[in-house]
């Protein structure tokens, strides 16, 4: 229908024009954001790598991002497996526990961990807590994404290595990982970005060294910071869609491996 | 030869009594078949002898050998599932070769093992072929290739026929019964469909609601049904 | 918070009696030995924390010590202070806003990715939408804050195109800014469960509903939107439940009018050292999600088995 297509693309415009507007200032040369434009220039992101505060907290939110791709995806590897298993005791609860984070605010995870942390156990905040938040909510994204992967897996191709002389756990290695690999790959792309990118948690949980969007949240009181805020958001967003480009791609060959059709999505 | 004894064995899942005192002996080089409509319990008595199900009570000897505790890697059988279970992501050669893995032969014995084992199935030349490139009936060939290359002395067949076209089913079944002739071991074979018990096996166990009715060899069974759910009768 | 209450509600679906009586089989074993590290990592970081808010709700502090004598006095406190109040109605009202704008918005894009467009093509629509939401929500609140501002992009266009003489001042640092950029952060919350939904249809029941003389409007009606109606309830609650919590765009376009519970729950918690009292503002605001959850929940099953 074509007043649906029209709405469609409408709505897509929508979605991401406020993104486009990125790059579109982070290399306008003036002070504030508004039209007419003024002219190009590279100099806001010159700026950014002249700054070592920038940098530090650049270093961190990488740390930290690869910390809990890496935790989020090895304990969502262990629950989507345990997902294929048939039932034991309470299994709907304990899933329905883990994959909570999923509907929880943020702020809702952010302030009871602090009292937690701060309060009851009298820890200091450092990038190990902000990890284990993150690890926290990636979980249950980990766990998505590679439950459509383990559900793709015929349960008889486990059996067959173990009929042919394999132990448990070399059936895992040769047969099921390399099958789940792309599933595997997507759940650390995605981890990886949803910690780059979280703010509450971070801005909550953060000891000393900021992550870069507590950084960014700090510059916002700056006005005159607004362009390099604006240079710095496009290698974000550039980067998030790089990522998540590729575990997409990556998805789909997961498919094409094992030889199934696309139903569309992580979903 | 007895080869498979299966004495009093009994299989509850949860509540439900799957397998109810079987008792069974298989002799050496027999086509045995277990016969049943659905939930009958035969794929389950056959999972329980190639080990991917313990056994409630009762006991499997294969060989003399007590097979309690014993895991399906560790066991002389091997099986060919339904699905076929082919590795989608290794080669047809991978894939008949897999077994292999940890056999105390050289790279060359391997690759001519798996050669000849593809010849057997009529698959000759396919070893470079991608396996989820395959059709129905060359994915059970390679299946049946990469059991047994590993010289089991029981090959287990889950319905490996139901999947297929009519007429690549009845061409199939010759090549069964040649092929199980030419290697010599035991075949166990688990279907729903009597004709081709009848045409394939040796003897036939006909199983139903968890418990063996009648076992007797083909035409024995056809001219004189013990009970109303053998072959040949209305049931 | 609804943690508590939808653990709860989970446990009592889970618990089937055969299940305890029975034998746990062989995979059932392996099942629970591969899902002890997620479950006691998410028993020990969020249960626990959980638990222990829901606690501090009944405790109180001075200063820095906190005293552990059990009170309702926070509670007392929260109902009796019409800041309070004020300001979770206004969050209820404004994730209400954002909730309905988001979905009524969403349901004929995920309509027509499910309809009308080719099956090999679904995956990248969904994708093309979802990308935004995956990119820093900083950076997209902060966006919205530099389009709708007084000197912004939105008015300074306008401006430029000779639309308006004088900036408009209505769209920045109130409670509509925070609905217009909470409706663009979730649009796809609400986009896939909709088009999970929508894909489930049995094509042939619409087919059957034509053939029985039905138009296409009123199979609509009839026929796809009841159906289509668990991904609806599924994609309201995923908006609404987390919107109310939200922080930082109430905080970067909200202005004075704009601010949201979560904002004062942050305020007790760093500036006025009252971890109790955001303890207890925390669980109002979760509580009162809760209860407005099962309401919606309740009228759609009535609404759904109503006409019979």
């Amino acid at each position: 229908m074509r007043g649906l297509r029209i709405y469609a693309i409408a709505y897509l415009i929508f979605l991401y024009a406020p993104i486009f507007l990125l790059p579109l200032f982070a290399f306008n040369d003036a002070d504030i954001i508004a039209f007419p434009l003024s002219g190009f220039t590279t100099h806001w992101f010159e700026e950014l790598t002249r700054n070592a505060a920038l940098q530090a907290a650049v270093r961190n939110s990488l740390i930290i991002a690869a910390s809990t791709a890496v935790l989020s995806t090895i304990l969502g590897i262990c629950a989507a497996r345990a997902a294929t298993m048939a039932d034991w005791p309470l299994k709907r609860p304990m899933m329905g526990l883990i994959m909570l984070p999923l509907v929880l605010p943020e702020i809702i995870v952010a302030v009871s961990l602090l009292v937690v942390i701060v309060q009851v156990f009298g820890l200091g905040l450092s990038n190990a807590t902000i990890i284990a938040a993150h690890t926290l909510i990636c979980m249950p994204f980990s766990i998505a994404v590679l439950n459509g992967a383990f559900q793709n897996l015929d349960p008889a191709l486990e059996e067959a290595a173990l009929d042919l002389g394999e132990s448990r756990w070399s059936a895992f290695r040769l047969v099921i990982l390399p099958l789940v690999m792309p599933g595997i790959i997507s759940s650390l792309l995605i981890s990886f970005t949803i910690s780059l990118d979280e703010f509450i948690i971070a801005f909550f949980l953060s000891g000393a060294n900021p992550t870069m969007p507590v950084y960014i949240w700090g510059l916002l009181r700056f006005p005159g910071q607004l362009p390099v805020v604006m240079a710095m958001g496009t290698i974000l967003v550039a980067l998030s869609i790089i990522l998540l480009t590729i575990a997409e791609l990556m998805r789909r060959r997961g498919l094409k491996r094992a030889g199934l059709k696309d139903t569309g999505g992580f979903l | 030869m007895t080869l498979i004894q299966l004495s009093g064995v009994n299989k509850h899942f949860g509540d439900y009594h799957a397998l109810r005192d079987i008792d069974l002996e298989i002799q050496q080089g027999e086509f045995f078949s277990l016969l049943g409509p659905s939930g009958c319990g035969k794929t389950t008595l056959l999972r329980t002898i190639a080990g991917f199900e313990d056994v409630g009570s009762g006991s499997i000897r294969i060989d003399g050998r007590d097979m309690k505790g014993v895991g399906p890697n560790l066991r002389p059988t091997n099986m060919v599932f339904q699905s076929y279970a082919i590795f989608p992501h290794l080669s047809v050669a991978e894939n008949v070769g897999f077994g292999l893995r940890r056999a105390d032969m050289t790279r060359d014995e391997k690759t001519r093992a798996v050669g000849e084992a593809l010849e057997m199935v009529g698959l000759g030349g396919y070893g470079g072929r991608a396996a989820n490139a395959l059709s129905g009936g060359q994915r059970q060939r390679v299946a049946l290739a990469r059991a047994l290359i590993l010289k089991p002395k029981v090959l287990l067949l889950d319905e490996p026929l139901s999947a297929l076209d009519k007429k690549i089913r009845e061409q199939m079944q010759v090549e069964l019964i040649k092929l199980q002739r030419e290697v010599g071991i035991t075949f166990i074979l688990v279907t729903h469909d009597q004709e081709e018990a009848l045409v394939m096996s040796d003897r036939i166990a006909v199983m139903f609601d968890g418990g063996i009715g009648q076992m007797d060899d083909p035409e024995t069974l056809y001219r004189r049904p013990r009970s109303k759910r053998s072959p040949n009768s209305s049931a | 918070m609804p943690g508590f209450f939808v653990l709860l509600w989970i446990v009592l679906q889970g618990i089937k009696p055969d299940m305890l009586r029975g034998r746990l089989t062989e995979s059932g074993k392996r099942g629970l030995i591969l899902i002890s590290p997620p479950f006691a990592y998410a028993l020990l970081l969020l249960a626990v924390p959980l638990a222990t808010i829901l606690l501090f709700s009944f405790w109180t502090q001075d200063y820095l010590t906190i005293d552990t004598t059990f009170t309702f006095s926070n509670y007392t406190e929260a109902f009796g202070d019409p800041l309070y109040m004020a300001l979770l109605r206004r969050s209820l009202l404004i994730a209400g806003a954002v909730t309905v704008v988001t979905v009524l918005l969403a349901f004929p894009i995920a309509y027509f990715v499910s309809f009308h467009v080719q099956p090999s093509r679904k995956s990248l629509w969904l994708f093309l939408i979802t990308i935004p939401f995956w990119t820093s929500y900083l950076i997209r609140v902060f966006l919205w804050k530099v389009i709708l501002g007084y000197n912004g992009v939105l008015n300074s266009s306008l401006i430029g195109v000779g639309l308006i003489d004088e900036p408009l001042s209505f769209i920045l640092y109130n409670a509509n800014a925070v609905v217009i950029t909470l409706a663009h952060a979730f649009a796809p919350f609400a986009i896939l469960p909709i088009f999970v939904a929508l894909e489930k249809i049995d094509r042939s029941l619409l087919e059957a509903s034509l053939d029985l003389g039905e138009t296409r409007v009123t199979t609509f009606l009839r026929v796809t939107l009841p159906l289509a109606m668990p991904g609806v309830v599924a994609a309201v609650l995923i908006v609404f439940i987390p919107t109310i919590g939200d922080y930082v765009t109430p905080r970067l376009v909200g202005g004075p009018d704009g601010l949201m519970i979560a904002n004062m729950i942050q305020t007790q918690f760093l500036k006025l050292n009252n971890a109790p009292m955001g303890a207890t503002l925390a669980i109002l605001a979760m509580l009162s999600v809760t209860a407005v959850s099962l309401v919606f929940i309740w009228l759609n099953r009535r609404w759904l088995r109503g006409p019979k």
